[in-house]
């Protein structure tokens, strides 16, 4: 109990940096995520879509309101559904926006957060793992105060910093929840023997629908099965021991740069783009503003640092 | 900068801060805790042993509880972290032959015309759900109403894009794709596509 109340409770000024920077990230991935899948937006969550939106309703957990409600209610108020899904797009952006240039930013990520569940709940069949990583940054952002530095929050108002240093119990979770993250990840992979004798990695990579921007061939490694396997291994090590090694302040370095090595492959090779920037974001709040200084000392203007400490 | 140490006395406010934190950690460890069990039993054992697991069920009883899974969809938590695990699952094909008045297929889509690459990846991301059709030749676990709910999903598809290209019939065909083993590769084994289902519409 020693420990853990100055853990979660002793504010360090690079967590400021650190919540600054998961505002901006997460805000900028939010707002292209959903242009990315703009083109296809009725298509896909219409009620004249590819799949009935009843039909995709029958998978939504109960007591979640659904877009697909949303719309229906707004209609019961003379508010056409092209017109009801044209709000959600507008606002969904606009809340992105705020979220990213920090205007409001948590209550923002929170009016956000209910409109990402309610798109997600509404057909969730099409929803996959960036998008619940979407949903916990936003949970994340609303606990966070992101907005207090560096946000046109803080340029047109007071400076809100005093709330940043009650925030530090919030942003230990966070740390704590990416390890968690990487170390589940591991745990499963390595109970699979696919993942140990290189397998798994052979079929990632020959995924009929992933592997085509640039359908990078294989085939002329296949004969290395030493190579797979050894791939295979690489990313349980990377996951499974990721608790030790990024906690463990002399080998953090190493550990950032493989695991982002490693989503880079999985932009590069599975074509998970936003997938793979999450994942880095991710990364990068948690651990790379620890020691920024190490990394070149360049993360963020001193100017700033020195206002974090000054003011907090 | 204020270091906090033991010493101080914790308010009231700064309990519930902390507890709250456990609360959300203690969420993910037992959501990953069944899921990963889920995972591991299904692929080696089949579903019905994970029960057998006291850790699975008591994992499975706390997250089941009133108001966790919505907590869970709401925040996002409800997913798992083993992507790709402890297998990779195979994808799904969906192809879609365009017909003349005399039944001659003119062109083949693999997407009910959706344009964007994100688009492409929620539709992708959909096709996953006839894993369970396998589940239903496989094992029989299925319901009948479930793999009826399946097909109608299909059938939807097909009906999109016969109303969207003017075709004057569509002919829908899920198909599993079929990547060799490494092994398999290496003694010249061919991609192949298993056809599940196939509707003329």
């Amino acid at each position: 109990m020693k420990s853990i109340i100055p853990f979660f409770f002793g504010f360090r000024s690079y967590m400021g940096q650190a919540m600054v920077f998961f505002r901006m990230a997460m805000g900028i991935l939010f707002s292209l995520h959903f242009l990315a899948a703009l083109p296809d937006f009725e298509r896909l969550f219409s009620t004249n879509g590819i799949l009935p939106t009843d039909i995709l309703d029958l998978y939504a957990t109960e007591y979640i309101i659904t877009l697909p409600g949303i719309v229906s209610f707004l209609t019961n108020y003379g508010i056409s559904q092209p017109l009801a899904l044209w709000m959600f797009k507008v606002l969904y952006l606009g809340l992105s926006l705020c979220i990213a240039v920090g205007f409001f930013s948590r209550w923002a990520a929170a009016l956000l957060l209910f409109l990402h569940a309610a798109w997600m709940q509404g057909a969730t069949l099409y929803f996959y793992g960036v998008d619940y990583f979407e949903s916990m940054a936003l949970f994340y952002l609303v606990l966070f105060p992101a907005d207090s530095a560096y946000s046109l929050r803080a340029m047109i108002g007071k400076p809100q910093t005093e709330a940043m240093r009650r925030a530090t119990p919030y942003f230990r979770t966070f740390q704590i929840h990416v390890v968690l993250v990487y170390f589940f990840s591991g745990l499963e992979k390595i109970v699979g023997f696919n993942w140990r004798n290189g397998e798994s990695v052979w079929k990632a990579f020959h995924l009929y629908h992933l592997n085509r921007d640039f359908a990078w061939d294989f085939s002329f490694i296949s004969d290395y099965h030493w190579l797979w396997v050894l791939m295979g291994w690489g990313v349980v090590i990377v996951e499974l021991f990721y608790p030790v090694f990024i906690v463990w302040h002399k080998s953090r370095r190493l550990w950032l740069w493989a695991t982002i090595a490693f989503h880079l492959g999985i932009a590069l090779v599975l074509n998970l783009y936003f997938f793979a920037a999450t994942m880095i974001a991710w990364n990068l709040t948690a651990f790379y503003f620890v020691d920024a200084h190490k990394f070149g000392g360049k993360a963020m203007p001193q100017a700033s640092k020195l206002k974090f400490e000054e003011s907090i | 900068m204020r270091h906090v140490n033991s010493r101080d006395a914790m308010s009231i406010k700064q309990c519930l801060q902390l507890l709250f934190c456990f609360a959300i950690l203690l969420g993910i460890v037992l959501n990953n805790i069944k899921l990963g069990l889920d995972g591991y039993y299904t692929f080696y054992y089949g579903e019905e042993k994970a029960e057998e697991n006291i850790v699975y069920r008591f994992a499975r009883y706390c997250t089941d509880l009133p108001g966790c899974a919505q907590w869970y969809q709401l925040t996002g938590m409800a997913t798992g972290y083993g992507f790709f695990s402890p297998n990779v699952a195979s994808d799904f094909v969906v192809l879609f032959e365009l017909k003349d008045a005399n039944g001659q297929v003119y062109k083949t889509l693999e997407t009910p015309l959706i344009q964007s690459k994100e688009g492409n990846m929620r539709f992708y991301t959909f096709l996953g759900v006839y894993m369970d059709k396998i589940l239903s030749k496989e094992e029989n676990k299925v319901p009948d109403k479930y793999e009826r709910l399946l097909d109608v999903m299909l059938k939807q598809l097909g009906f999109y894009v016969k109303r969207h290209t003017g075709a004057q019939s569509v002919g829908v065909s899920l198909y599993l794709y079929d990547y060799p083993s490494l092994r398999e590769f290496q003694l010249f084994k061919k991609p192949r596509l298993i056809l599940l289902q196939k509707y003329d519409l």
